[in-house]
């Protein structure tokens, strides 16, 4: 199969490479994010079967890895206190971006933030982001499996403004600002382009939103119709029921050592099932004005101005 | 200079391995050939630079600077020192330089590589209190003449391990100075018997938690697949590379290749699993010594 590089091009492995550069794919965790690296790996592998979704073609990893971290500024994360690895971030991020010569997608759920200089905490060197959001209904609940804790606690991390994510053996941690601080952080105050990305729009049309992002990627192909052909493979090669049936026989590194599956409905309203009335406000209630703003509509409280 | 988490030692006058020196050390290497996020380097120097702990110069494989921030602790900077500090002044040297913990049992060195996090140290406890004796902790470097076997020397230092760590190995009556504070690590004194001197390497083992179905237990590398393992397991890669000597570099790689071999590590993430992993090595050295 042949397609033009006016954006995207052969990529060393005869992979299709996306614009060389660092991308952020940012979301508040459980938003869609491993979803949408899968649809973009199985774009980049170009092949007559399903991505490996623990050996992914897309070049990658996440922001807040302790690996890259030490790889850049070599020195041992657990001997820096939080604040620290804070303020070596940017520019270790910077020069990981530096080092790159082709695409790289780095999965962040840092929200937006700046250091008390002023300097952006995710550095200056990423081209683009692709910021990817979901019903925060829906987050709760995914959130609760996800992690095995009382919904009422998925909500709590959510609606405060001064939590963090990570700080695992693994991560460092990154700052959450709350949903709705975090979704603002990336829509109002980052300084590069930003595609937002609706989940409940990736699920309804994934065809149509995931070729929305690969023109805002710069990633074309020779015709409307090659690239029809291709995006309807990559979805279908990341659909829901493929994804589940790879994590039963193969098991999903991103798991959660206490989550039953990774990939469990990916449902959009699956928040009418699990939520009660109180916990529906409780979300609506801090959380009105970006849900408005985003399209999601209020049923405990009345909509407002974002 | 007081160095918490070091062995005393008495050394004849002159005879230093690495001297150590609290000075000024400059903001910048002039001429740098390699750098990156607060680091520079040239031929013969490294400088590392900490925003609020201090500056680090390692020079010619024999000599460490350490200048702390005004408003640090000093003591805050001397795991820096002992650690990236050092790590750059062994790759100096021209040597194999693991990111590893190690061990020897019966006059052999086993030697355990992984990120950070992983468990290179608290599997060396639990080595240590199940018999062997302790050689070093996070730098590990292996001395090669080219002529006899790769061998390591005790580091003269103690062990480093988190607090749940040290509990689940029931370390406390041995656990000293915090190593910084605020991080939640200590120093710990090996339990086992004393460092008795160098021993040959006879297994490398590339730890890797086990988060998928497949492949648990112990697997052999093939020479090629151990070498690449070897790079990637070094102390900072990023600076190995840049730091590369050449065919001394090359030439300790196979060294180590020709008289030990790799393998893989694959356990799960659990501190309840560790004195059973500590016996399935001891189970496989015997199978190695045949």
């Amino acid at each position: 199969m042949s397609f033009a590089t006016t954006g995207g091009s052969f990529g060393a492995k005869g992979m299709r490479a996306f614009p060389p550069g660092m991308v952020w794919i940012a979301s508040w965790p459980k938003s869609g994010n491993t979803w949408l690296r899968i649809l973009l790996s199985n774009i980049a592998a170009g092949k007559d079967v399903p991505e490996d979704i623990n050996k992914l073609s897309l070049d990658g990893g996440m922001a807040g890895s302790r690996e890259l971290f030490e790889r850049q500024t070599l020195v041992d994360s657990f001997l820096l206190l939080p604040r620290e690895i804070e303020a070596l971030r940017p520019a270790a991020l910077d020069a990981y971006a530096a080092s790159l010569d082709r695409a790289t997608f780095l999965k962040a759920h840092d929200a937006w933030t700046q250091l008390p200089d002023g300097s952006p905490a995710l550095g200056k060197a990423a081209r683009a982001a692709l910021y990817i959001v979901r019903d925060p209904r829906d987050v709760a609940v995914s959130l609760t499996f996800h992690q095995d804790i009382p919904i009422d606690r998925a909500i709590e991390y959510m609606n405060q403004t001064d939590r963090f994510f990570g700080s695992t053996d693994t991560q460092v941690r990154q700052r959450s600002n709350g949903w709705s601080g975090h979704v603002r952080s990336w829509l109002d105050e980052s300084c590069l382009p930003v595609r937002l990305i609706r989940y409940e729009d990736l699920h309804a049309d994934t065809d149509g939103v995931l070729r929305d992002v690969l023109h805002f990627l710069g990633f074309s192909f020779e015709s409307e119709a090659v690239e029809r052909e291709e995006v309807s493979r990559a979805v279908r090669h990341a659909s829901f029921v493929e994804l589940q049936r790879q994590e039963r026989v193969n098991g999903f590194a991103e798991r959660a050592p206490r989550q039953a599956s990774f990939f469990r409905h990916g449902r959009v309203g699956d928040w009418r099932d699990h939520l009660s009335v109180t916990q529906v406000r409780s979300i609506e209630s801090v959380h009105a004005a970006t849900m408005t703003r985003l399209g999601y509509k209020l049923v405990t409280v009345r909509e407002c101005a974002a | 200079m007081e160095l918490p988490g070091v062995i005393p030692f008495p050394v004849p006058p002159g005879c230093e391995d690495v001297r150590i020196n609290r000075r000024p050390v400059p903001e910048s290497l002039e001429g740098f050939t390699a750098h990156g996020p607060g680091w520079e380097l040239d031929e013969s120097r490294f400088l590392l630079r900490l925003p609020g702990i201090g500056r680090f110069l390692a020079s010619g494989g024999s000599t460490l600077d350490m200048e702390p921030a005004p408003e640090a602790d000093s003591a805050d900077a001397i795991p820096f020192l002992l650690g990236t500090g050092l790590g750059a002044l062994l790759l100096q040297r021209g040597g194999l330089v693991l990111h590893a913990s190690a061990v020897s049992l019966d006059g052999q060195a086993y030697v355990f590589c992984g990120r950070s996090g992983i468990g290179k140290s608290t599997l060396a406890a639990a080595l240590c209190r199940a018999g062997c004796r302790f050689l070093n902790d996070d730098v590990c470097a292996i001395d090669t003449d080219g002529t006899t076997a790769p061998v390591i020397w005790p580091d003269g230092r103690h062990l480093k391990l988190f607090e749940e760590s040290i509990a689940r190995l029931d370390l406390a009556p041995r656990r000293r100075q915090p190593v910084r504070s605020g991080i939640g690590k200590s120093y710990v004194e090996p339990p086992g018997p004393g460092p008795d001197g160098p021993a040959p390497v006879a297994a490398i083992y590339i730890l890797r938690d086990r988060v998928l179905p497949d492949n648990p237990g112990i697997e052999r590398l093939s020479p090629l697949n151990g070498a690449q393992a070897l790079l990637n397991e070094s102390y900072r890669p990023t600076l190995t590379l840049a730091m590369a000597r050449g065919s001394r570099q090359v030439a300790a790689t196979a060294a180590v290749l020709r008289h030990a071999q790799i393998f893989t590590l694959t356990r799960p993430r659990d501190l309840g699993i560790l004195d059973q992993t500590a016996d399935e090595l001891r189970h496989h050295w015997r199978e190695l010594r045949g």
